[in-house]
């Protein structure tokens, strides 16, 4: 009997400490046996950034060296000696005086009247005025045929002829015009008329300015300069100007630096600036990265190989929304480079891991490899360009930092920290562009 | 009674205290030797310890780390490398014997806070001998762990 109950305490101390056991290894199974059975790349959401183009068109740079005629200046100093002509003629002054007729010239300008004509002009503006017919408002009511108390009786019967002019009391009026025109039974004829006056029409006289045109031709004495200058014989004594002139010089030689000059044209390179507005590229872009912890070169993998990453980068541009002439976009050079951030702050160091034509297409994929002297930190970025024939390009990059090691001894009572974790883990990357 | 007649005369006694001292003098000397020899030997392989252990640190399995990001002791590696250069960096001499070379991964295989290696070496003794001791036992130990580049 004791041995029984002994049994039922047993099983139910088993229930009570298994059942919590099971539920807690069916809860982890249940989370962990997914990511053994189903394998998959390790995908960081938003690891893999791409510089989205911003606005409708962007600006495409199609700047190229060309070869052109370029102007080489060269030349050089060149000594010469010249002959000049030193002139040392002198004039010998000499005459004498003559009596006799000589002619003179005589500068003479005299001031003379003539008569000219001008313009007098007299307009002037004036104030005149004109009627204008004015609408006077008004409101009353003239009955004739009848008084206002027939003709409330007979209103039934009265007729509207429309807005009429009315001449009433020796001024005209628009008004409305009412008509009674009945014939009663009993025999007679009812006639009335209402005139119910609405505006005055008055004459009113209005006052403007107009500028009148008006002038006349007016003669008067006006006076001009005339050149009276002429030659006149006169008689006397005059200077007769026998002065000659001795010619003489010799020539001098001199030395003169002149300026050769030599330049020449030539091919030479010129950067050609151009460019156009063209759609910004829109498509995917996909990154697989292995391993997933990159190592620097000078640890050694389970094969005795320098640890490296390899890149399989793959993408594919949408080009459905093409204009009409356009041709479609597509990849043909790839440029990868890593800037590795060093850590203590030994600087940054450009690893260029690809930079090669790759075939244009608009769906590819190039597999890259690369190895790093350094371990980099967690803002080491790889930078993914990838251009088309006409310079348009897409940017992709990640974060990818370079793990390094070093060993250390330590005191003799060691430590109570962990080992190292590794920087990195991201493997798939895809993004739109 | 007669008075028992001792020889005066001294001469000699130094020589004679000499000679029961010079053993004496000439063990102590030879302790002095055979001690700091094994200090020299102590030294030595402290340092072998101290190589071996930073350089096991690293034996780590680095397709694990690559694919994990984490560490795991690459064991089999791990103790030829503690042995290779524990090893390399000890100069075999007749003179001594190495008696034990043990490894601790602390705390485990796949959470090495960091290696211990411990060495038991005996040391044969020259001048000790002669006062009945054949050797001198000299232990060492040395840590090493793994540190990523920062």
């Amino acid at each position: 009997m004791m041995g029984f109950t002994d049994g039922k305490d047993y099983a139910r101390k088993t229930i009570r400490y298994l059942l919590p056991l099971l539920v807690a290894v069916f809860y982890l199974m249940s989370v962990f046996i997914p990511f053994f059975v189903f394998q998959q790349d390790i995908f960081g959401d938003g690891w893999l950034k791409v510089d989205a183009p911003e606005g409708e068109l962007i600006w495409i740079d199609t700047s190229h060296w060309e070869t052109r005629k370029v102007l080489i200046n060269d030349g050089h100093w060149e000594n010469a000696t010249r002959q000049r002509w030193i002139d040392t003629s002198y004039i010998v002054r000499d005459g004498y005086y003559a009596t006799g007729q000589y002619r003179v010239w005589v500068e003479q300008v005299d001031l003379e009247p003539y008569t000219a004509a001008r313009y007098v002009d007299t307009s002037h503006w004036e104030t005149r005025y004109r009627y204008v017919d004015s609408f006077v408002p008004v409101n009353f009511t003239v009955i004739s045929g009848t008084d206002s108390y027939g003709w409330s009786v007979y209103a039934f019967a009265a007729q509207s002829r429309g807005m009429q002019q009315v001449t009433y009391n020796g001024a005209n009026y628009m008004a409305s015009v009412y008509v009674i025109d009945y014939r009663p039974a009993r025999g007679g004829r009812v006639y009335a008329t209402k005139y119910v006056f609405a505006y005055r029409l008055d004459k009113q006289k209005q006052y403007y300015n107009e500028y009148v045109r008006s002038g006349y031709w007016q003669s008067y004495t006006a006076y001009r300069y005339v050149d009276n200058s002429h030659w006149e014989t006169r008689t006397g004594r005059y200077w007769v100007d026998t002065s000659y002139t001795v010619n003489s010089g010799y020539w001098q030689s001199y030395n003169e630096r002149t300026w050769v000059d030599t330049s020449y044209y030539q091919d030479g390179q010129v950067w050609v600036r151009s460019g156009f507005y063209g759609q910004p590229l829109h498509g995917k872009i996909l990154v697989k990265k292995d391993p997933p912890f990159v190592f620097t070169k000078w640890h050694k993998d389970s094969a005795g190989s320098q640890c490296n990453m390899e890149l399989q980068i793959s993408w594919q541009i949408d080009n459905s929304a093409l204009e009409p002439g356009m041709k479609p976009s597509q990849f043909s050079r790839a440029y990868i480079y890593q800037e590795l951030i060093r850590f203590s702050g030994r600087g940054t160091e450009k690893i260029i891991i690809f930079d090669k034509n790759t075939g244009p297409s608009q769906q590819g994929s190039i597999i890259a490899s690369a190895v790093f002297d350094y371990a980099g930190s967690s803002e080491s970025i790889l930078h993914i360009y990838l251009y088309t024939d006409d310079n348009r390009s897409v940017h992709a990059y990640f974060e990818n930092p370079v793990n390094g090691y070093r060993s250390i001894n330590l005191d003799p009572g060691g430590t109570s920290s962990g080992p190292e974790a590794w920087l990195g883990g991201n493997t798939y990357g895809e993004a739109e562009f | 009674m007669a008075k028992p007649n001792f020889n005066k005369n001294h001469s000699g006694s130094v020589l004679i205290l000499f000679a029961f001292l010079m053993p004496l003098f000439i063990l102590m000397a030879g302790a002095a030797v055979d001690a700091g020899r094994a200090f020299v030997c102590k030294a030595e392989i402290n340092k072998a310890c101290m190589i071996a252990a930073e350089e096991a640190s690293k034996e780590i399995d680095i397709d694990f780390a690559q694919m994990q990001g984490s560490v795991i002791i690459d064991t089999k590696s791990f103790k030829e490398t503690v042995s290779k250069y524990f090893y390399s960096n000890i100069l075999p001499k007749d003179n001594y014997n190495i008696e034990s070379l043990e490894v601790d991964i602390m705390d485990s295989q796949d959470n090495p806070e960091y290696i211990i290696i411990k060495c038991r070496c005996r040391i044969n003794c020259f001048f000790l001998k002669a006062a009945g001791i054949d050797s001198i036992a000299v232990n060492s130990a040395a840590t090493g762990r793994l540190r990523r580049i920062k």
